[in-house]
């Protein structure tokens, strides 16, 4: 637990290569989540949403970079995880 | 906003990692993206049917309904659906075709059929492919949709970073100086051009999860979704017998300009062609709303062929607000109805561009300059081919249009091989010259000798040297392309013989010779 709770100090290439691949597959899992939240046809929900997800990778990929430690960058993708998962069952259910 | 001391070096770390890896992409893309800038005119110029000027603008010379009875005869075509596109700058032919048939194209001065059966717009298309990464199958677009996101990431880090960064009242203009303002100065134009490219490179080809979110994960195929949705096919009269007696072609083109007066006609569809049921759909762009009527969202007016009575009218609110939204979108990336000064201010831009580019790989590797590591020269040697080399490997592209002769059996693959082989050759000389500066002299040079050596040739084929007449009656279009080209060999010339007198060249090329 140590080692995930302590703070950054440099960043190696492994992980802003990690960082790089999470900021891209949690941009796709959260946009694609708000497309099935989403109201209208499939192109209003869809199109839009396309922009927006090379943006949300970026965003997102600034925003684990600026972790103070693992433990951080583990809270994140959490959070993106839970949100998209709540997304989904409520575009499922409704 | 203020990053922290180590965000602030994370955050460099970062742009520094994902810009050596989008700079080469985002250069190959922003230089040939310019040059494409210009399609339309080199597509005019690589093909020796279209060296004509329009000696009428309006059409209204030629009789239109003859010329195509005559082209439907010649070529056997069904009248169901006829589409007419109307001559523009972006081929001063007039173009008609109809589904899962050749294309005619007709010039437009005196009715007669172009013979095109053995031009092809080679150079333009490959400029084009070499943009968007289409010339390696199935990864490249998606690469350079991939670096055009990454080009979000270090614009957005950028910004950042710039906020946050600790300025001396007077900045040195050093290679950060420029890379910093030219990257500010242009980020509306990154803007524009990243958002765009991401999406037509990388999301258009990975959409099926956003297919299966709005599906509830039964449907992969996002084009099956949307496509039906924005792009909805006309209803198509049935086919009839019966031929009737029909308005001609321009008295209902000035009908339809009575009735849509903002609307620019550009094409029109001819269904049931002058049989009783005949319709003509005329569509084009709206004068005062360029942007939102572009290339996928065009305006059109559908006059009954008969008697010019209105059958149905498309205005802007009538369309699917995505379809307006996506027109907006690539607007400025495709300029689909714009003439020269918007192509030339965003050459411009995209010139501009490519020096940042060049300058923020600057940064970087004048600092490595000082350690000798095989990486950091390796990528030297590389960087100069990719930043400079591919000036030659162009103007042999140029050139070989007119060294090949036209019924060449897979011309374009000759061509094509020609441009690589001189990008691998270019990419051998700069591993070959120890010193940078003669390398990027000698690229210089050869780009200089090539390009003129096109318009040359060009000349020569279609006899401009041979008579003072035929020079007189070259078309605008082709000469203005001709002088660009002599131009640009001069600039190069130019940059031949002073780009040994910048300090800052001379102090690069003696540490490189040290290091090396």
């Amino acid at each position: 637990m140590m080692f995930v709770r302590k703070n950054k100090e440099k960043i190696g290439l492994g992980y802003g290569i990690a960082v790089s691949l999470s900021a891209i597959f949690f941009a796709y899992l959260f946009c694609s989540s708000l497309v099935s939240f989403l109201p209208g046809d499939y192109a209003q929900r869809i199109v839009p949403m396309m922009i927006a997800t090379p943006v949300a990778t970026s965003i997102f990929g600034i925003w684990f970079l600026l972790s103070k430690n693992n433990f951080e960058l583990v809270i994140k993708t959490a959070a993106i995880s839970v949100a998209s998962f709540l997304l989904f069952a409520i575009g499922y259910l409704f | 906003m203020k990053l922290s001391k180590y965000n602030f070096r994370f955050l460099t770390r970062a742009h520094v990692v994902v810009g050596l890896f989008a700079v080469f992409l985002f250069y190959i893309a922003t230089f040939f993206g310019s040059i494409t800038m210009f399609a339309p005119y080199i597509k005019i110029w690589e093909s020796p049917s279209r060296h004509f000027d329009i000696s009428d603008k309006n059409n209204s010379g030629i009789d239109l309904d003859a010329v195509l009875k005559n082209v439907i005869a010649a070529n056997n075509l069904p009248t169901k659906n006829i589409e007419i596109t109307f001559p523009s700058y972006r081929d001063n032919a007039l173009k008609v075709s109809v589904e899962n048939q050749a294309v005619i194209y007709v010039n437009p001065n005196n009715g007669s059929i172009l013979h095109t059966s053995d031009e092809s717009y080679t150079v333009s298309s490959f400029l084009n492919e070499l943009h968007t990464g289409a010339n390696i199958p199935m990864v490249g677009m998606p690469l350079m949709g991939l670096a055009s996101t990454a080009m979000i990431f270090l614009s957005i880090g950028g910004v950042m970073l710039f906020l946050s960064a600790r300025r001396k009242a007077a900045e040195k203009k050093d290679r950060l100086w420029w890379h910093k303002y030219l990257g500010l100065w242009l980020l509306p134009y990154i803007v524009v051009f990243t958002f765009t490219g991401a999406f037509l490179g990388l999301m258009l080809s990975s959409s099926s999860p956003f297919a299966l979110g709005a599906t509830n994960f039964e449907e992969s195929n996002m084009r099956k979704l949307v496509a039906p949705i924005i792009f909805k096919k006309k209803m198509e009269p049935k086919e009839s017998n019966s031929t009737h007696d029909a308005l001609s072609i321009a008295d209902l083109k000035q009908k339809a300009s009575i009735q849509y007066p903002n609307l620019h006609i550009t094409t029109v569809n001819l269904y049931a062609y002058n049989k009783d049921n005949y319709e003509a759909m005329f569509s084009g762009y709206l004068g005062d709303n360029q942007s939102i009527s572009g290339r996928n969202n065009r305006m059109s007016i559908t006059l009954n062929g008969i008697n010019g009575d209105v059958v149905k009218k498309v205005h802007i609110e009538d369309s699917h607000i995505i379809k307006r939204a996506l027109s907006a979108f690539y607007f400025l990336h495709f300029l689909p109805d714009q003439g020269a000064e918007w192509r030339i201010a965003f050459f411009v831009f995209g010139i501009v561009m490519a020096i940042c580019l060049i300058a923020g790989y600057l940064v970087w590797s004048d600092r490595k300059l000082r350690s000798d590591g095989i990486f950091h020269h390796i990528l030297n040697k590389i960087a100069i081919a990719f930043f400079i080399g591919v000036l030659p490997a162009t103007a042999v592209l140029f050139a070989s249009n007119w060294i090949l002769r036209f019924d060449m059996y897979d011309r374009d693959i000759w061509i094509k091989g020609a441009f690589y082989a001189t990008w691998a050759f270019v990419l051998f000389y700069a591993f070959l010259e120890a010193s940078i500066l003669n390398a990027i002299r000698k690229y210089l040079l050869w780009f200089a000798v090539l390009m003129s050596s096109a318009v040359l040739m060009h000349a020569a084929k279609n006899g401009y040297f041979l008579s003072g007449v035929n020079i007189a009656n070259m078309s605008d279009t082709v000469f203005f392309v001709d002088a660009g080209m002599l131009l640009s060999s001069l600039l190069a010339m130019l940059a031949y013989v002073f780009i040994g007198r910048f300090k800052y060249i001379k102090q690069y090329e003696q540490r490189s010779l040290e290091a090396w």
